[in-house]
């Protein structure tokens, strides 16, 4: 099932240790939408768990991306806002983003970010940005 | 070594300043060069232009003329050499001209390379390199890889944007220039394309070497 995820929820995407920049914050190759990838960045909804916090729902999706993929220590996730994520790339660059939920078996937290193009450096580069080390968070 | 001292590229590294500034190293086909350039004057500006980049020659002596030709000869050497040599010896080369950092950096990216992803490649790696060691003065990127193995560059300000430079296989860059902030509520200007690295310097440039550094 496939629906809208709120502005004021999160999303969670797990950027490989090749992809983190030296303050271990996210450079923009770890949102860039790729080709193969069916036009959907692959991140995990917070609050898929719960209302909790953010603290509070990180463990689930790390125990979620586990079961799914080789997770490497170094490996972070970074934590978006959805509304701000839209907003951002909606003014500076007059893109419509859209994050959504899309459950896959046994990873009822997957969503997609779409919206924009595959290897769109421009969407890519704004969200990477958006990340500070405040809203980052070990991946394992 | 007043030459050096008067041209507008800075060299921070030792082995490359040490060519340039005396004989001691030169073996007999570069003082053969050197007094061939010594006749020929002018050959300074056409060297200069072949290589690209924006130097002020009118302000360099004869003597820091010649040596000055003598480290962009050099220099053509070592990116030509590069273009046939292995990742390990890229790195090393990387080393050899004290880009120290940049050498471990990439090869911290290599040991965390997961199995799923994209091997690095290679004439991105070799690429980067050359980029690197030919502007090897300039504010330092940081280094990551796409998830097609191509090296990225990408430099930072907290205020005035961000400049990212993907490196092709096709020895080409692919850059793209975001001016402002993600959080200031306005339309962000744009400057993108895909350029040999000396053209793509042309345009990003200023942002590397001027805006970085405030």
């Amino acid at each position: 099932m496939t629906a809208d995820i709120r502005d004021a929820d999160h999303v969670a995407r797990y950027c490989s240790p090749r992809k983190l920049e030296e303050d271990r914050t996210p450079a923009p190759s770890a949102f860039r939408l790729r080709c193969r990838d069916n036009c959907c960045l692959s991140v995990n909804w917070l609050e898929c768990f719960g209302e909790g916090s953010v603290d509070d729902n990180i463990p689930h999706v790390r125990v979620e991306l586990r079961r799914h993929y080789e997770i490497k220590e170094s490996g972070r996730l970074a934590v978006l806002n959805v509304g701000v994520a839209k907003r951002a790339v909606k003014e500076t660059r007059e893109v419509d983003i859209s994050v959504r939920r899309d459950p896959l078996d046994g990873h009822r937290s997957h969503a997609c970010v779409g919206g924009y193009h595959a290897n769109n450096d421009d969407v890519a580069t704004t969200l990477s940005e958006m990340v500070g080390e405040h809203n980052m968070h070990p991946a394992v | 070594m007043t030459g050096m001292q008067r041209s507008t590229r800075s060299v921070t590294d030792e082995r490359f300043a040490r060519r340039t500034e005396s004989g001691a190293d030169m073996d007999g086909a570069d003082r053969l060069w050197a007094s061939l350039l010594e006749s020929f004057a002018p050959t300074t500006a056409r060297y200069t232009r072949r290589t690209g980049d924006i130097y002020n020659t009118a302000s360099i002596s004869a003597f820091g003329g010649v040596t000055y030709e003598m480290a962009v000869r050099r220099l053509h050497h070592d990116i030509e050499a590069i273009a046939h040599m292995s990742d390990r010896e890229v790195i090393n080369e990387l080393e050899v001209n004290g880009l120290a950092g940049v050498a471990k950096r990439l090869m911290y990216l290599y040991d965390v390379t997961e199995e799923d992803e994209e091997d690095i490649k290679l004439d991105s790696l070799r690429g980067f390199a050359a980029f690197m060691i030919k502007n090897r003065g300039m504010y330092p990127p940081q280094i990551t890889v796409t998830d097609d193995g191509l090296i990225q560059a990408v430099w930072k300000h907290p205020r005035q944007g961000t400049l990212v430079m993907d490196f092709q296989e096709s020895g080409d860059v692919k850059f793209t220039l975001l001016y402002g902030r993600w959080d200031q509520g306005t339309k962000r200007h744009k400057l993108s394309g895909e350029l040999h690295p000396d053209q793509a310097m042309l345009h990003v440039g200023y942002f590397i070497h001027k805006i970085m550094g405030t």
